[in-house]
């Protein structure tokens, strides 16, 4: 994670802005996907997701997606496993 | 420590001519109220709230209802839920402040996410770091628990001990009896919600709401057009007691504004209403334009916090049009309910004489008050027998 990202988070958490904090997530599980970090993506990911359930974004059902693609999360309600 | 034993309970489990009421250690002494935190009021269908508290879908309110932490929603489709508010896993306090939950209910500690419904959504990590399933953890087996819940005139009942007949059954007779006010009801607003805080036992302010014989002394106020014989006694034995007046006299503003009235009443109520204790702890009054509901919170043994919300028969009588005779009327029920606290406050002190038995009622005037006396007795007296 960058220096940036991670700065971006902390504020992102101490405002309790959570729409924000579901984009910088997926930001740091893509980034950590890129220096293949499966582990740590699959962290990130699992937290955006988390923050889009909180506050009912629709990000969350593709997020819980690829959770589930790699085996990491129930299948999302009405998609095919 | 008083024992809690049948003969304390047999004097008040007679007819209303020779019975004592409740003796003094069932309003002075914790053990009793411990007691009757379980017997009387988990054992049946207690007041906790109003749906007007949780008005939009999202909405969410934590309730302490004697110790009990518990969690009104309203979910996406309008719907009511009484749930306990602990979470699944480390049972942490899930909502600490009434608000709005945009999508699931978050726990903060290890933030396992539920649906407005209470179903088990996510729980994260719950199998290592990005692990968020785990075979030994079983989503549709976690959901919050469910409290019982239903919803008369607004008030929402639950039953903790889940074992309570159902209310519509318990209350079969009152739903009856005012069947005639099942209509949509609507609050009025920040001027008609008002909470007074008493240094009281809870039975006593049921106790003074069921009977119309203090009326003459206590609110003089209402002499001049509701004497004592424009009363009468409401007596539903095991489910509700209270009075009912023949004199209602509805409130005109200073205009002529009156609110409107429900539609189809039958004509006796254009000069009557009724009010109803709805055993344990819920107080209703019904007129033929506006209704009341009192949800009486015991904090302590001898403290109590009585919630009056005032609800109207129409969506106008809720608007601008209307805001200065709501507010007359709300004005006018709480300076009623004022002049009360002096007398549920003195009988609590009057409880701490070592000398008084409970004391005697009048055949003619105290049958509603003595009906709870032998409801409460009755409810104690099963709980210590499903004790043995």
């Amino acid at each position: 994670m960058t220096q940036d990202l991670d700065q971006a988070l902390r504020w992102a958490h101490a405002n309790k802005d959570f729409v924000r904090l579901i984009g910088l997530y997926e930001a740091a599980a893509v980034t950590a996907e890129e220096n293949n970090q499966a582990e740590a993506a699959a962290f990130y990911r699992t937290h955006a997701y988390v923050f889009a359930l909180q506050v009912g974004d629709l990000r969350g059902v593709t997020l819980q997606y690829k959770l589930y693609l790699q085996g990491r999360e129930d299948c999302p309600e009405g998609f095919t496993r | 420590m008083q024992e809690l034993n049948h003969d304390d309970l047999d004097a008040v489990l007679t007819d209303v001519s020779t019975a004592r009421g409740l003796p003094n250690a069932h309003y002075i002494s914790q053990d009793r109220f411990e007691a009757e935190r379980q017997s009387v009021l988990f054992n049946n269908w207690s007041g906790v709230g109003f749906g007007k508290d949780v008005p939009e879908p999202g909405d969410a309110k934590p309730i302490d209802f004697l110790g009990i932490p518990l969690l009104l929603i309203r979910d996406r489709d309008g719907e009511i839920g009484v749930f306990q508010n602990t979470c699944r896993h480390r049972g942490m306090i899930l909502i600490d402040a009434p608000r709005k939950i945009e999508g699931a209910l978050r726990c903060p500690y290890h933030s396992w996410c539920y649906s407005l419904k209470g179903a088990l959504k996510a729980t994260p990590h719950v199998g290592g770091p990005g692990q968020n399933t785990h075979a030994a953890v079983r989503k549709s087996e976690l959901g919050l628990i469910r409290v019982r819940h239903y919803i008369f005139q607004d008030v929402v009942f639950v039953n903790i001990s889940g074992e309570a007949p159902e209310f519509e059954k318990v209350h079969a007779n009152l739903m009856q009896r005012w069947a005639e006010f099942s209509q949509p009801i609507y609050h009025g607003g920040a001027e008609s919600s008002f909470k007074l805080e008493v240094k009281t036992n809870w039975k006593l302010a049921v106790e003074n709401y069921c009977e119309s014989y203090h009326l003459p002394w206590i609110h003089p106020g209402l002499n001049s057009y509701s004497r004592l014989e424009d009363h009468y006694n409401i007596e539903q034995p095991g489910e509700y007691s209270g009075q009912g007046t023949e004199v209602y006299r509805q409130l005109t503003s200073g205009d002529g504004l009156v609110f409107p009235d429900f539609e189809g009443l039958d004509p006796k109520w254009d000069s009557a209403a009724e009010y109803i204790a709805v055993y344990p702890n819920v107080l209703l009054g019904a007129h033929r334009d506006h209704v009341f509901a009192i949800v009486l919170e015991p904090m302590a043994l001898d403290r109590t916090v009585e919630h009056v919300e005032l609800y109207y028969t129409k969506p106008e009588a809720t608007e601008a049009a209307y805001a200065n005779i709501r507010g007359e009327n709300a004005v006018l029920w709480k300076g009623v309910f004022e002049e009360d606290i002096f007398v549920v406050e003195g009988m609590q002190r009057g409880r701490h004489g070592v000398m008084f038995d409970g004391g005697r009622f009048s055949p003619a005037m105290d049958g509603p008050t003595h009906m709870f006396h032998h409801w409460v007795a009755f409810q104690l007296k099963q709980g210590m027998q499903e004790a043995l």
